[in-house]
């Protein structure tokens, strides 16, 4: 941009801007004779919000920008450049007040026409006037664009490009401006005036959805999910209306993600979401009312409502939206909770619970996780994972029924518990044979006895929390085995005992260790009758190891038994996750208000415990990890090469699980 | 409060991110910044408001066995 020192240079600028382009010689010669130079340093104001308009701006050197306060915050309307000229927007209307504030960001060189010399212009060329009142038009429908409707989160570019796709409309009242059925290729924005969205039912009637007004747009669902109108829209006053077309808003979509993710919210919170069919319910009495459980059979998962919930999920029925729900909720409960009720229903569709019209919708709104985020999930993927053997519920209940039945009845349950009581004393009563036992664990023969043995006792495990599921009629699911953080595991999945009360949850928890203490009984009165035979030693090893198993499996720190029981006893499902998420959430604020803790004692004690045991089984992890590795490879290697190894083996481990122990925080 | 102010309230609750973000700061001077007028009983309606549901989806019963 040239220096506009001289006279010149002061033409050129003039005839950069479009509104002066088409000027005779004369005029802008004369033009340029008045315009009054001035420097402003950077961070200076030029023009203030609100102050009434006395002349315009034409900028000769450096940046300037546009800002304006919507509520608490500053909005950038736009940045300008050399060569661009504002405040004429207040020039055009006699004691028009400025909009917005423009502010030097650089040292900035400007020259000021004053208002008497602009509006005498104007007069004399109709045509400047023209373009300057669309200019004006066009700002001031790039203002409103900005400031008060969903595409405000469009860059200043993408706005602008907006801005020039935009058509005006006028609407007189009772106008239609859309009618349900019709197939959709524009939505609308209120710029002025109110609208009512109305629904016609199967049998004629109509419905009124909900009134808009400025700022708010409509028309766009049949757009984005490809449908034709699903409610009539129609003018309550006259209204000034900017239409989109669907290839302008797809475009603008397209540019950002963010504006994507307000539109969707925007469809979301309209929706009528609706109950996936097949969807079983069972009601269950807690200490804290009766609280419902939803089971969905194809997916295998339960999904717990309050008294609250399971209200809202009764009028989840394709013919409710967000708005008569929350009528509806307020008359019952008498309480306004848009919030809850939007958060509970969106809950239930991401569980696939109830479903939305919006799976329609493809706009690639995946969650963005930062990189240790994806880190620390893919750590909780190393850490925790399962083989499934599936559809195993047909199978089981066939073996329990033929053969397992009687464990189930009461003479039989009399005599298991007294071999389990017998067996325990006989143990205790035995000691040192079971340290005699333990010094000959290196013999080669034993352990040819014992694994079978140990395999039999998972089996027996499993088996036990398999049948006591049947014996209550519910669903095994699953088997398979997997990883657990430390070390290997095997499961049944019992999640069907969701839909049963607190203590058949807590036998079911209970019958797999259990079943350990029966088999370490049997082993430990097998070991007493035979104690001159040379392989009772393995019988009080296998007992002394099924009841270490039975300790460690009663651990309520980790998801191992004897937190379900924790849990089930507490009635506080999802603990573990509820417990460290809170730690990770609200514990760094409670420390520094101690009157948050109130209430958390729960969350306090059980998160810190389970926080601590595992940061205590990842160092005791991560040491016997390295002499692991060092015994298994020292007999091949040099020593540094086995201890770097060693060494990576250790660290690679220690940051896998601080980092799924960060996930558990921050419920990644 | 009737049944068509809560209508009310919640069209410019569904069309307004910012509506939303200032009724969840102070609900009350929101909702009298748009002229409803509350009566004793409404303004505590508008403070009973629970928004910490606690319906969630059950995690997995997997009776894990540490071996």
């Amino acid at each position: 941009m040239p220096h506009a020192s001289n006279f010149e240079s002061r033409i050129l600028l003039l005839l950069g801007v479009p509104a002066f382009r088409d000027l005779p010689v004369a005029t802008l010669r004369e033009v340029a004779s008045q315009l009054l130079p001035a420097t402003f340093q950077p961070e200076a104001l030029i023009i203030r919000e609100g102050d009434v308009g006395d002349r315009l701006y034409l900028i000769e050197h450096g940046h300037a920008e546009v800002i304006t306060q919507s509520g608490s915050d500053t909005v950038v309307l736009a940045t300008l450049a050399p060569g661009e000229i504002f405040g004429q927007m207040a020039l055009l209307f006699p004691g028009a007040k400025r909009s917005a504030t423009v502010k030097a960001s650089t040292t900035l060189r400007v020259l000021a026409l004053e208002i008497h010399v602009f509006t005498d212009l104007l007069n004399r060329h109709p045509q400047t006037k023209a373009i300057f009142s669309e200019m004006v038009k066009r700002l001031a429908t790039y203002n409103f664009l900005k400031l008060a409707s969903p595409f405000g989160a469009l860059d200043l570019d993408n706005l602008q490009a907006l801005t020039a796709k935009l058509q005006t409309k006028s609407v007189a009242t009772g106008v239609v401006i859309l009618r349900q059925g019709e197939p959709g290729d524009a939505c609308y924005l209120i710029q002025q005036g109110r609208v009512e969205v109305v629904e016609r039912g199967k049998s004629g009637e109509e419905k009124s959805l909900a009134q808009l007004g400025p700022g708010c747009l409509f028309g766009e669902a049949a757009l984005l999910t490809d449908t034709p109108r699903s409610a009539t829209v129609r003018a309550l006053e006259p209204c000034e209306l900017l239409a989109l077309s669907r290839i302008d808003l797809l475009a603008a979509l397209g540019s950002n993600q963010k504006l994507g993710s307000q539109l969707l919210e925007i469809l979301q919170l309209r929706d009528r979401p609706y109950q996936r069919p097949g969807i079983v319910v069972c009601h269950r009495q807690t200490h804290e009312g009766v609280f419902t459980i939803l089971k969905n059979p194809q997916q295998g998962t339960y999904y717990q409502l309050s008294p609250e919930g399971w209200f809202i999920w009764q009028q989840l029925d394709g013919e409710h939206n967000l708005r008569d729900l929350a009528i509806s909720y307020f008359e019952q409960f008498k309480a306004f909770a848009p919030y809850a009720i939007a958060a509970t229903i969106g809950k239930l569709v991401t569980a696939g619970f109830a479903r939305s019209r919006l799976s329609k919708v493809r706009m690639g709104r995946e969650q963005s996780l930062s990189w240790w985020q994806r880190f620390a999930q893919f750590s909780r993927g190393v850490l925790v994972w399962r083989l499934l053997l599936q559809n195993v519920d047909g199978p089981l209940s066939r073996l329990y029924h033929r053969r397992f039945r009687w464990v189930y009845t009461w003479p039989s349950q009399i005599f298991l518990g007294m071999v389990t009581l017998l067996g325990g004393i006989t143990f205790f009563q035995q000691v040192p044979s079971v340290k005699i036992a333990l010094t000959h664990m290196r013999v080669p023969a034993v352990w040819v006895l014992l694994i079978p043995m140990i395999l039999f006792a998972v089996l027996v495990h499993e088996a036990g929390h398999a049948f006591t599921t049947k014996a209550f009629g519910r669903e095994v699911r699953s088997v398979g085995l997997g990883w657990y953080w430390f070390g290997p595991i095997f499961f049944v999945d019992t999640s069907d005992m969701w839909l049963e009360k607190k203590w058949p949850r807590v036998a079911v928890s209970l019958s797999g260790v259990y079943a350990n203490l029966v088999l370490a009984g049997i082993a430990s009165l097998i070991g007493w009758c035979f104690h001159d035979s040379s392989w009772v030693d393995v019988c009080w090893i296998f007992a002394l190891g099924s009841y270490v198993a039975v300790l460690v499996n009663l651990n309520p720190l980790m998801e191992y038994d004897g937190y379900y029981v924790l849990m089930d006893l507490l009635e506080r499902p999802n603990l573990r996750r509820h417990c460290l998420s809170w730690l990770g959430r609200e514990f760094p604020k409670a420390i520094r208000n101690p009157a948050l803790l109130k209430n958390h004692g729960l969350e306090l004690f059980f998160g810190l415990g389970s926080l601590l045991y595992v940061i205590f089984m990842i160092l005791q992890s991560v040491v016997m990890y390295h002499v692991f590795v060092s015994d298994l490879i020292h007999p091949y290697l040099p020593h540094f090469l086995t201890a770097s190894l060693a060494w990576l083996v250790a660290g690679v481990t220690f940051l896998f699980c601080m980092l799924g122990v960060v996930g558990d925080l921050r419920e990644t | 409060m009737s049944r068509q102010i809560i209508g009310l309230l919640m069209d410019r609750w569904i069309n307004d991110p910012e509506f939303r973000k200032q009724l969840k700061k102070d609900s009350i001077a929101t909702v009298t910044s748009m002229g409803v007028k509350l009566e004793e009983e409404e303004l505590t309606v508008l403070k009973k408001i629970d928004w910490s549901l606690s319906d969630e989806e059950l995690q997995k019963r997997v009776s894990n066995f540490f071996s």
